[in-house]
């Protein structure tokens, strides 16, 4: 990550503008106990009140480590039920980095966003309808495929 | 020109800069050698 990922410029402009970078040694204590950490790099996006919303292991690329962080950051919008900031996150992700590793969860989480805020299935029925255009074999496509019978 | 990122140390601190800024905090668990 040093030597390829963290100078990436767009790498570091993102980071710096959009994220509170932490960062600590796999062993410290007592955060490596507290999150599990088994192996390095862990990469775990955090809200502000220190809850755990979004996790990678190993290295990625520049490209797929802005994806992650963008998925992170609509996951924690998520899961906090800001539905309007999710929904632009999943966005940003699907138009900048839609060959990302990262894109076929974005489309299946929105599918969720969608549905949670609109209490309607046509959202989870349209994801997995992308999913499977776009993403075939993607572990994704499969966990959203009862969605097809909506 | 280096392309630097500029890393808090302390969980305590980036949360409270988080919270201030309305951000989600990134922690990198790395293997210092």
């Amino acid at each position: 990550m040093d030597a390829v990922t963290y100078p990436d410029a767009k790498v570091t402009a993102f980071i710096s503008s959009s994220v509170v970078p932490l960062r600590v040694a796999f062993d410290s204590q007592p955060l490596a106990t507290e999150f599990n950490v088994k192996w390095t790099p862990t990469l775990i996006t955090l809200d502000a009140n220190g809850k755990e919303h979004h996790r990678t292991v190993g290295f990625l690329p520049p490209e797929e480590l802005i994806a992650s962080l963008v998925l992170g950051m609509a996951k924690a919008d998520l899961d906090n039920e800001r539905f309007d900031g999710a929904l632009k996150h999943f966005d940003m992700l699907l138009q900048q980095y839609p060959k990302s590793d990262a894109a076929p969860e974005a489309i299946f989480l929105r599918g969720v966003c969608g549905y949670k805020s609109t209490h309607t299935p046509k959202p989870l029925k349209d994801a997995y309808e992308k999913l499977a255009a776009a993403y075939p074999s993607s572990e994704w496509t499969k966990r959203a495929y009862p969605y097809r019978l909506l | 020109m280096t392309n630097q990122i500029t890393w808090h140390k302390d969980m305590q601190a980036a949360l409270a800069t988080a919270q201030k800024e309305n951000k989600p905090v990134l922690i990198d668990f790395f293997n210092p050698g």
